[in-house]
C-alpha cells in the first residue's frame, strides 16, 4: 500500500516534469513558429527582394557596330569582339618581372609596358585591342592588378581600299571620318541590358536579356564595288607614280542610276592604323575639295550654246589664230586655229572658241546651264563635308570672268559634281543624284531601307545631250585631245582638261597643273562614267597624256570584270588586232 | 477484473486503426517524395541554368569565331590579295579586248 503511494508520487512528479518540458518545448516551437510566420509571411516580399539583390545583377554592355558591305556583300568594315587591358600600377607586384610576361603575351615591347606599369597613376591602359584568346592567355598568368574590359574594335579587312570613303572610328567606337561618321547613328549599336543571377561561387546560372532588338547596329550596303574600287586605285596609283604627281583622285559612277562604284585617292591610308598617317590623307577629297576643272568645262559651255538654240554644231567660230584679247586680257590657245565649227571647239579644246561662244550666248544662259548641270550647289551625296564648289552669279562676272568660266577657270567644282554633270550627258540629259549607300539592313540582314535612284532634274534636252555625246566621241578620236583614253573595242565619249592651279596669291603659275580626263563608255549604252584628276604631275601636265591613260586602264579592266563585251567593229579594235598580228 | 477491462478499453481507444496508420504513412511517404522531387527540380533548374549559360557562352564564342573567319575570308578574297595570287602564282593578266571571244 505504502509502495503504491510512493509509486504514484513518483509518477506524478514525472508527469509534472514532462509537463514542464512539454510547455518549454511548446513555447520554443511557438516562438520559432511565430518567427517563421513573421519571416515567411509578413516580411516575405521584403526579404525576397533583399536576397535576390545579393545574387542578381543588372549588366549593361555596348552592342556590336554594324558592318559595312560593298555592293556584292563583301565586308569592308567589321566589328570584332576584343578586350581592353589596363592596369592599376600600385596593385601590380614586381612590375619589372611581370612586364616581360605581359609584353610577350600582348606583342608589345617590354620597355613600354614597364614604363606604363611604373607610372605614378591609378590606372593605365596597356592595350585596347586585345583578342579574346590573348586576353585568356594573359588571365591564366594570374597577374594581379590587371583589368580586362570587354568591348569591340573596328577592322577593315581590305586595308586601304576605299579608306577615304569608309573613314574610321575612334577608340570609343564612334565614327570620326567618312561613312563611319556620316552614318554613325545607323551603325552604332545600342546598349545590351540583361540581368544575371549568380550563385555563391559567383558563377552565372541564369541570364535574362531585357530587349535585344536594338543591341547591334544596322549594316550598310554600299554602291561601291570593291573590285572596281581596286581597279581604279591601281590605275590612279600608276598614273601618279609615273608622272611623279603630288596626288590624284578618281571617281567611277553609273550614269543611269547615280550609283558610285569607286572613289579612289592616292596617296591613301590604312584605316586600321589611321594615326600613323597625316590628317590630310583621311579626307574624301572627291567630295570635300573643289578644283578648277579647266577645259572639261567647255563641254558645258557648248551645251549652253546648243540648248539656247543660238548656235548649232556646224556654226563657225573665229578662233583668232590662237590669240584673242578680251576684257583687257589675252587668251591663248596651245594649238592655234583660225575657224572652227562649234563641235570642233570641243574636239580641239580651244579656249578662244569657248570664250567666243560664251560671248555670243551671254552670261545668263551660260550660268543657267551650269546651274542645271549642278555646279555651284551640293549634289546631296551621302558623305560628310561636301563642298558646293564656286560659281558666282553671272551679274558679278566681268567680261574676262565670263571668258574664263567658259573654259574652266574662275569656277571650281568637286570631283563628284563633275562626274555627275558628265553622267547627265550620258543619261540623255537627266542629272542623277549621286549615291553611295544602296541599302540599310538589320543585324540579321533584313532590309530596312533602300535608296532608290533619284533624279535631280533635266540639265539639257535629249537632242543637246546627244549632240554633246557625239562631240565627246570626236574628242577621243585619233585627232582629238583624248585619244589616249580609248581602249580597243570600247568607244569612249570624253573630254580632257589641263587646268592651271591657282596659287595662294590668286595668280596662275605655269608649273602647277591639274591633269583631268572625264568621260563615259560605251557610247550607246554608257555603263560607267569615270573622272581622273592628277594633281601637279611633273613629267607632263596635259590631261590627254597624264589622266587619259588611267581612264583607259580603268574602263578596260572594269568592263572585263563586268563582262561588258568589246565592240568588234570599233576602229581601235581593228588596229589592235592588226598590231597583234604583226607582232606575232 | 473491472480495472483490467478499463485499461484495455483505454489502450484500444489510444491505438490507431491499421487503415488510418497506413494512410498516415502513405501521406508521409508522399510528402517525403514530393519534398525530394521539389529539391530535385530545384537542383535540375540550377544545373540547366549552368548548362544554358555555358551554351550561351559557347554560342558567343562560335559566333565570334564565325565573324573572325568571315573577316579572314574577306581578307583572303580582297581584290588586292586575289590579283597578287593571280599574277604571281598563276601568271594571269587581264585579257586584251581582241582576245575576248563573245559566244553567241
Amino acid at each position: 500500500m505504502k509502495q503504491t503511494k510512493v509509486t504514484r508520487e513518483r509518477i506524478r512528479r514525472r508527469n509534472r516534469r514532462i509537463m514542464v518540458v512539454g510547455v518549454l518545448f511548446t513555447l520554443c516551437y511557438g516562438i520559432i513558429g511565430l518567427k517563421a510566420f513573421y519571416v515567411q509571411v509578413i516580411r516575405d516580399a521584403d526579404l525576397s527582394r533583399q536576397a535576390s539583390g545579393e545574387c542578381k545583377k543588372a549588366v549593361q554592355a555596348d552592342g556590336r557596330r554594324g558592318t559595312i558591305y560593298d555592293v556584292n556583300m563583301k565586308e569592308l568594315a567589321v566589328s570584332m569582339r576584343t578586350v581592353a587591358v589596363g592596369a592599376h600600377p600600385e596593385a601590380v607586384q614586381a612590375p619589372g618581372s611581370v612586364s616581360g610576361k605581359i609584353a610577350g603575351t600582348l606583342d608589345l615591347s617590354r620597355a613600354s609596358v614597364q614604363k606604363r606599369l611604373c607610372r605614378d597613376s591609378t590606372f593605365v591602359w596597356l592595350d585596347r585591342k586585345v583578342s579574346s584568346m590573348q586576353a585568356e592567355k594573359l588571365k591564366s598568368l594570374g597577374i594581379a592588378g590587371l583589368e580586362y574590359i570587354p568591348g569591340f574594335s573596328r577592322l577593315y579587312p581590305n586595308k586601304s581600299l576605299a579608306a577615304q570613303v569608309l573613314g574610321f572610328t575612334g577608340v570609343e567606337g564612334g565614327g570620326l571620318e567618312g561613312l563611319e561618321y556620316y552614318y554613325n547613328d545607323y551603325l552604332q549599336g545600342g546598349e545590351k541590358r540583361c540581368t544575371v543571377v549568380r550563385d555563391a561561387m559567383g558563377r552565372i546560372f541564369h541570364r535574362e536579356v531585357e530587349d535585344s532588338s536594338h543591341e547591334a547596329g544596322k549594316n550598310l550596303v554600299l554602291t561601291i564595288d570593291a573590285n572596281i574600287q581596286y581597279i581604279t586605285e591601281n590605275a590612279l596609283e600608276a598614273a601618279v607614280k609615273k608622272y611623279r604627281a603630288r596626288s590624284g583622285l578618281a571617281v567611277v559612277m553609273v550614269p543611269a542610276t547615280g550609283a558610285i562604284r569607286a572613289i579612289a585617292h592616292y596617296p591613301t591610308f590604312n584605316p586600321n592604323c589611321f594615326t600613323d598617317y597625316p590628317r590630310y590623307r583621311w579626307r574624301n577629297r572627291a567630295i570635300t575639295d573643289p578644283f578648277e576643272p579647266g577645259s572639261v568645262m567647255k563641254l558645258f559651255t557648248v551645251g549652253a550654246a546648243l540648248e539656247s538654240g543660238r548656235l548649232a554644231p556646224q556654226t563657225f567660230i573665229d578662233c583668232e589664230d590662237g590669240r584673242y584679247r578680251t576684257g583687257g586680257h589675252v587668251i591663248n590657245d596651245i594649238h592655234p586655229h583660225e575657224m572652227l565649227r562649234l563641235r570642233e571647239v570641243v574636239k580641239y579644246s580651244s579656249n578662244i572658241g569657248a570664250a567666243k561662244i560664251a560671248e555670243r550666248i551671254g552670261g545668263k544662259i551660260l550660268y543657267k546651264t551650269l546651274k542645271d548641270f549642278g555646279f555651284g550647289q551640293k549634289t546631296g551625296i551621302d558623305c560628310p563635308g561636301e563642298t558646293s564648289g564656286r560659281l558666282r552669279h553671272y551679274q558679278n562676272w566681268r567680261t574676262i570672268d565670263r571668258a574664263n568660266i567658259a573654259f574652266g577657270q574662275g569656277v571650281s567644282v568637286s570631283a563628284v559634281q563633275l562626274v555627275s554633270a558628265v553622267s547627265a550627258i550620258a543619261n540623255e540629259g537627266i542629272l542623277m543624284k549621286p549615291r553611295i549607300v544602296k541599302a540599310v539592313t538589320n543585324q540579321h540582314g533584313k532590309i530596312l531601307e533602300t535608296r532608290e535612284p533619284e533624279s535631280r532634274g533635266r540639265a539639257v534636252s535629249v537632242d543637246t545631250a546627244r549632240q554633246l555625246k557625239s562631240m565627246m566621241l570626236a574628242a577621243t578620236s585619233s585627232e582629238g585631245t583624248g585619244s589616249n583614253a580609248v581602249p580597243a573595242g570600247y568607244p569612249v565619249c570624253g573630254k580632257t582638261g589641263t587646268a592651271q592651279k591657282l596659287t595662294e596669291k590668286g595668280t596662275y603659275e605655269d608649273c602647277e597643273y591639274n591633269a583631268v580626263f572625264v568621260g563615259f563608255s560605251p557610247e550607246n549604252q554608257p555603263e560607267l562614267a569615270v573622272l581622273v584628276v592628277v594633281n601637279e604631275p611633273r613629267e607632263q601636265h596635259f590631261g590627254g597624256v597624264v589622266a587619259a591613260p588611267a581612264f583607259r586602264s580603268i574602263i578596260l579592266e572594269a568592263f572585263n570584270y563586268m563582262d561588258v563585251p568589246p565592240h568588234h567593229k570599233d576602229r581601235h579594235y581593228d588596229l589592235a588586232v592588226k598590231d597583234r598580228e604583226q607582232g606575232a | 477484473m473491472a480495472g483490467n477491462l478499463k485499461q484495455n478499453k483505454k489502450s484500444a481507444s489510444g491505438r490507431l486503426s491499421p487503415g488510418i496508420a497506413r494512410m498516415i504513412l502513405l501521406l508521409l511517404l508522399l510528402f517525403l517524395a514530393e519534398f525530394f522531387f521539389h529539391t530535385w527540380c530545384g537542383v535540375q533548374c540550377i544545373r540547366t541554368g549552368y548548362e544554358i549559360t555555358a551554351a550561351e557562352k559557347r554560342q558567343d564564342e562560335l559566333l565570334e569565331m564565325q565573324k573572325s573567319l568571315q573577316v579572314e575570308l574577306a581578307r583572303l578574297t580582297a581584290p588586292q590579295a586575289l590579283s597578287q595570287v593571280a599574277a604571281r602564282r598563276f601568271h594571269l593578266k587581264t585579257p586584251a579586248p581582241e582576245q575576248v571571244v563573245v559566244l553567241p
